[in-house]
């Protein structure tokens, strides 16, 4: 479904990611899990298509991507959730959400795909007509996800979604991820935690420094002890 | 309650002119024409996130196609309009695509410099322009549907009837998902990008959606002066939008309603000092940043609500304003 091949982004003349190369198949959650500055913002803003690769592609349903503007990419199914909770704050919940369907014609589908959306999120009914900015942390990361779904994505990205949430609400929005998978979105998590993140996915690579340095299921890469050491907090459980 | 404020105002504002002298009339529909350019330039605050230095260029353009067009061609005003509006919108695109991509203050500064380009070759082209000198004898528009404009009484309903018309093709604008997208660009443009709104795109329609109404402030300016001349164009008079906006209140609708009726009757009453206007139109800009950065009807807001604690009544919500256009 998504191929990036040997990708190397640059800001001005830092190159952030030296030549990345992954493969997501349909309906696979995968997650790319990294330090600080690895490069794993950058790797979702090119595919998205709001960083221009110096070199390498992004090949996305068969078709090269990237050079693309974001608007294209959204069109074609590809949904990025950014970091760090970004909502339009003065705007109400509905607003929000309805935003994320802003180039669909019909208004039936997307009145569907509001149902279901809250549906998945029951949380954000009782707060429709508040401003986004008024909603608690975990909230705002719901209606950031929740907005991301009205647009209908194949591929779904998430930057970092568990930053700065309580632990009950990160395992909450894990089995949400869990869920979306199962009804069909491929899935693409980038994440700190790398424990929540590596149960939840397939498969998973290891991004540092702008390389990729490991690779694997996320089953193989909870238990390589390198991976422990550097991204799980060392011999700890 | 808000239909019935309406209402009223509707009212009155069709029976002043009965009312008035010829010399008032005259006013209000200066103030008219002042409250539609205000709303140009808060448009584009409220779209583009930017003030707009180069407003008053696409008032000027716009006013003098349809007025060369009159005098030079012949060609009925009605005519005349809808090509004068429509090559307003062309260059603010234009000049749109070329100067939005820059943030901050260049976008400021380029806008500043087209409109000086624009004044310097209004006040240059002789030929066409008639130069310093300016266009004389701006005739009222001709008559349309049985109705003529060649009264001040005439002239302030059609220039009511043009504001009442943008002020409700607005309100229902910013309601819709186009208006939303507007506003969220405007908001917060990275996020904006994220989730794959077309910002360049949305930004250059909302400066044309500005240049269309300060055009048509533009057509009522040059029959109502019957006068148009490059002096009219400075940078004052984009700065003086940009006041009544700030004034009245930005990010609303009737802010710079509001905003122009201040600055038309205020200095009227104070026409001794017309001498220092654009010194204290810089002093009330500073005063209305510091004292009520919401402008008037942020203060309108602060009053109801001392009223209403004053009388014991829980204080009202005031966060529902302010939010778009």
């Amino acid at each position: 479904m998504l191929e990036v091949s040997d990708l190397r982004v640059a800001y001005g003349a830092i190159e952030a990611l030296h030549g990345v190369s992954l493969v997501i198949a349909e309906g696979e959650i995968v997650t790319v899990i990294g330090a600080n500055g690895a490069g794993k913002s950058t790797l979702l803003k090119t595919v998205c298509g709001i960083l221009k690769p110096r070199s390498g592609t992004v090949t996305y349903g068969g078709a090269v991507t990237s050079g693309l503007p974001s608007s294209d990419l959204v069109k074609r199914g590809v949904a990025l959730v950014p970091e760090g909770r970004h909502v339009f704050p003065e705007m109400t919940v509905r607003e929000n959400l309805d935003l994320g369907a802003y180039y669909r014609g019909s208004r039936s589908a997307v009145a569907a795909d509001l149902e279901q959306v809250l549906a998945t999120f029951p949380i954000l009914r009782e707060r429709l007509n508040l401003p986004g900015g008024s909603l608690s942390g975990g909230q705002q990361q719901m209606l950031a996800i929740g907005r991301a779904l009205m647009s209908r994505p194949k591929l779904l990205m998430l930057d970092e979604p568990s930053l700065g949430l309580a632990p009950a609400i990160v395992q909450q929005l894990g089995r949400i991820i869990a869920d979306l998978n199962r009804t069909g979105t491929t899935i693409l998590l980038v994440e700190q935690n790398a424990r929540m993140a590596l149960k939840l996915a397939h498969r998973a690579y290891v991004l540092a420094t702008g390389r990729v340095t490991r690779t694997g299921t996320g089953k193989e890469l909870l238990e390589d002890p390198a991976v422990k050491e550097s991204y799980l907090g060392g011999h700890v459980g | 309650m808000r239909e019935l404020a309406i209402a009223v105002l509707a009212a009155v504002m069709i029976a002043a002119p009965f009312m008035l002298g010829d010399y008032q009339t005259y006013l209000l529909t200066l103030t008219l024409i002042w409250a539609i350019l205000a709303l140009s330039m808060g448009l584009v605050l409220g779209f583009v996130g930017q003030i707009n230095l180069g407003q008053a260029a696409f008032v000027a353009i716009c006013a003098y196609t349809c007025a060369i067009l009159r005098q030079r061609y012949g060609v009925d005003f009605w005519l005349a309009a809808p090509v004068a509006l429509a090559a307003v919108v062309s260059i603010a695109a234009l000049v749109g695509l070329l100067t939005l991509r820059l943030k901050g203050p260049f976008f400021i500064l380029v806008m500043l410099a087209f409109a000086e380009i624009t004044r310097l070759v209004i006040a240059n082209w002789q030929d066409v322009t008639n130069g310093p000198l300016g266009l004389k004898g701006i005739m009222p528009p001709e008559p349309i549907l049985g109705l003529s404009f060649d009264t001040k009484r005439s002239f302030y309903f059609l220039a009511l009837v043009v504001l009442a018309v943008c002020l409700l093709a607005l309100w229902r604008l910013i309601r819709s998902r186009t208006g939303r997208m507007l506003v969220a660009v405007r908001e917060d443009e990275l996020l904006s990008e994220f989730i794959g709104i077309p910002v360049m795109r949305n930004k250059v329609i909302g400066l044309c959606i500005g240049a269309f109404v300060a055009g048509l402030g533009g057509l009522l300016l040059g029959p109502f002066l019957t006068i148009l001349a490059p002096s009219q164009f400075t940078l004052f008079a984009s700065v003086d939008m940009i006041v009544m906006a700030v004034v009245g209140g930005v990010g609303t609708l009737v802010g710079p309603v509001l905003g122009a009726i201040f600055l038309v009757y205020v200095p009227e009453f104070l026409s001794f000092t017309s001498h220092y206007r654009p010194a204290m139109m810089g002093a009330l800009l500073i005063i209305v940043t510091l004292v009520a950065p919401r402008g008037l009807l942020g203060l309108a807001d602060v009053a109801r609500g001392l009223l209403a604690r004053g009388f014991g009544k829980p204080r009202r919500e005031s966060g529902e304003r302010g939010r778009a256009g």
